[in-house]
């Protein structure tokens, strides 16, 4: 009852940051993108420019340009609200509504960012554990420097390094972008693809993420190449992550094992792999359960630029497609998506802390 | 007349001697953090950095222009490099004919300096506002975790990329512009949350009974009281920053100036002119930046062991 409680006060508390951000994308999409269409439609040639011009009529009418700011962001919401996000010019040659180009590069950034969450986490807590119990021998020094590393190097620079490593051992290896356009094609794989008015754009079926889709489908040629162009992406996020996990392993294992009940356990002989799991590991996870959210966090940033550098089609690719090509639909709907995600990535962690803990006040 | 002029005496005479234990207080933080190899390694690498600074600030000339050379404009690998050529300096040389060495001692120059003044004025203006919501509290303390709330809900280089968006320039003041706008959020949350346990201290009261006004408690008692994991903040955030400028460099930020000697533009600059023929192109900054982040990664956990026991590990 009282984790209802905490979770309706927590969901209050999400609107007036959801209010704060959309305000922000607003003054997005107008301080720049009506204007732009005006200082477009604006030359010499068309005579005077101002408000009455007639050729600016059907901006100033779709924007409500003659309204007060605050009416202005009234309509804004109601458009957010029934689905009308604006249109973005630089997703896909020749446009597309932004609410399309999120439903179909947002599931190759989730697909992204879980694989590299789940691999980190995968590695990150045993390694941890090993480094803990081995507190100052040579184990948890290469540890401690592998997480220091990890954490301080640039997310671009190592997707360019480890770039490198593959061409120098594997030559031959297609490895940026989301597929090789050699290996699948809209004739013989439909359900791959979304017929965008003459251009394929990758969209597979059912679940949006290519790699699970091939499985389903028995593509098994695909399925390899999809999971070979996945390893690099995964490899730089996971590498930028694995860090900040270890760390919260170690530490919070290096705590517990200093309390009190962990004595007690020792003293009453039971045997070390029962001590070290549910005595000290199940208490040291508890914070770096919550870690995960702050990890999505780092890792939606860190999307941004490896995408970038290996033309993975998700929406940080978009990010950065549109601030290059000045396309105000696209920066305002990557922002909010952005936004909405880790927000509810993040309440989900809290929630799911206190959960786990029940001496958490709620 | 005579008491008051004593009573300044004395006041001035306190202030000498408080100067006297700071001082003396900071050489026994840097004899603690000395203690510590990684701590020391790192502190010894950041002023290794500063020297290159200095050394690039007052001895180089054109220290803000990369020198191109478009009679040979093709990178040449550095002398250590396998079949490399003695051409360029000893890191070889990038698209067109920049000589790289000289190119990265640049750029350390103008990211550290911009790095630290973002860092530092957000530190400044963030604690100020955090001090300020955490003493007085009610409306203007609800509104300050309402704003960091939103910040903190959009990923930074996003939030960054429509910032920029919205300037509608991408050059490197807007970079600037940008981090300054978003830097204050983390240290006001920082120092609010310390001034709200500080506020309840006892000395905070004397003060208080002594007749000190608000703004004298706040800027006099509580605020020199909740530094310490601030000055923590600021070395661990240079890093950070350093690597933001190099990112948003990266991603074609770097409109108006395309010889600005920058990090994050020189590994543009390599990846954009062939980074699998050319790799030196690329490893001499990034390895340039992953040393300073390293280094300074050091001396933050360093700083925080030896400024707040409470948080070892």
């Amino acid at each position: 009852m009282r984790l209802i409680l905490y979770v309706v006060r927590r969901l209050l508390i999400l609107i007036p940051t959801l209010l704060g951000v959309t305000i922000i994308t607003f003054t997005l999409s107008h301080a720049f993108g009506p204007n732009l269409a005006i200082a477009v439609y604006c030359t010499p040639k068309l005579g005077a420019c101002d408000i009455d011009n007639p050729l600016l009529q059907p901006i100033v009418q779709q924007f409500h340009l003659r309204d007060p700011v605050p009416v202005q962001y009234f309509y804004y919401m109601r458009g957010l609200l029934s689905g009308d996000w604006g249109y973005t010019t630089s997703a896909i040659k020749g446009g597309m509504p932004v609410t399309q180009a999120i439903s179909i590069f947002f599931p190759q950034t989730v697909e992204l960012a879980i694989a590299a969450t789940v691999f980190a986490t995968l590695v990150g807590v045993p390694t941890g554990t090993v480094s803990a119990l081995r507190k100052d021998k040579l184990p948890d020094h290469a540890t401690r420097i592998f997480a220091l590393v990890g954490y301080s190097i640039p997310f671009f620079w190592l997707a360019l390094l480890l770039q490198i490593l593959a061409i120098t051992l594997m030559p031959g290896w297609e490895i940026t972008g989301g597929y090789s356009p050699s290996s699948i094609s809209p004739s013989t794989e439909p359900w791959a693809f979304v017929d965008l008015g003459g251009t394929y754009q990758l969209f597979s079926q059912p679940t949006h993420f290519l790699v699970l889709d091939a499985a389903f489908h028995g593509s098994w040629a695909v399925f390899l190449d999809a999971l070979k162009h996945l390893i690099l992406p995964t490899a730089t996020l996971t590498i930028g992550i694995l860090g900040v996990i270890l760390r919260m392993v170690r530490s919070g294992m290096v705590d517990s094992m200093n309390q009190d009940y962990v004595r007690t356990a020792w003293a009453k002989g039971l045997p070390d792999w029962v001590v070290t799991r549910t005595h000290i590991r199940r208490n040291a996870l508890l914070p770096a359960a919550t870690v995960i959210g702050l990890l999505f966090a780092g890792l939606l940033g860190g999307v941004v630029l490896v995408e970038d550098v290996f033309a993975w089609p998700g929406i940080g690719y978009w990010a950065t497609q549109a601030v290059l090509g000045f396309d105000a639909g696209g920066i305002m709907g990557t922002t909010l998506i952005f936004a909405l995600f880790l927000v509810l990535i993040n309440l989900a962690a809290d929630v799911m802390y206190a959960y786990l803990d029940p001496r958490i006040s709620l | 007349m005579s008491t008051v002029t004593v009573r300044r005496g004395e006041t001035a005479r306190f202030d000498m001697s408080g100067w006297r234990r700071r001082l003396q207080e900071y050489w026994l933080t840097l004899r603690l953090l000395m203690k510590s190899p990684p701590a020391a390694a790192g502190l010894i690498i950041v002023l290794g950095y500063l020297g290159i600074v200095i050394y690039d600030q007052f001895f180089v000339a054109h220290n803000d222009l990369m020198v191109p050379n478009f009679s040979d404009p093709f990178p040449k690998a550095p002398f250590w490099w396998p079949g490399g050529t003695a051409a360029g300096g000893w890191m070889g040389t990038t698209y067109p004919g920049i000589d790289l060495g000289d190119a990265v001692l640049k750029a350390i120059r103008i990211d550290l300096i911009y790095s630290t003044f973002v860092v530092l004025v957000g530190a400044a203006v963030g604690s100020l506002i955090g001090v300020f919501a955490g003493f007085r509290g009610g409306f203007f303390d609800e509104a300050l975790m309402r704003v960091t709330d939103v910040t903190y809900s959009i990923p930074f280089l996003v939030f960054a990329i429509a910032v920029a968006f919205a300037l509608a320039k991408r050059d490197f003041f807007t970079i600037n512009l940008i981090l300054l706008i978003l830097w204050w959020p983390p240290y006001a949350r920082l120092v609010r949350a310390q001034s709200l346990s500080v506020k309840e201290l006892k000395f905070v009261e004397a003060a208080r009974a002594a007749g000190a006004s608000d703004a004298r408690i706040m800027v006099r008692h509580v605020l020199p009281n909740t530094l310490a994991p601030v000055f923590v903040q600021i070395s661990l955030d240079l890093g950070v920053v350093t690597q933001i400028f190099a990112a948003l460099e990266f991603i074609g930020f770097n409109a108006g100036n395309l010889f600005l000697p920058e990090l994050g533009n020189l590994i543009n600059i390599g990846w954009t002119s062939g980074f699998r023929s050319y790799p030196w192109t690329i490893l001499a900054p990034g390895i340039a930046l992953l040393i300073f982040t390293v280094a300074v990664n050091l001396l933050g956990d360093g700083l925080r062991d030896v400024l707040d026991p409470r948080a070892r590990r």
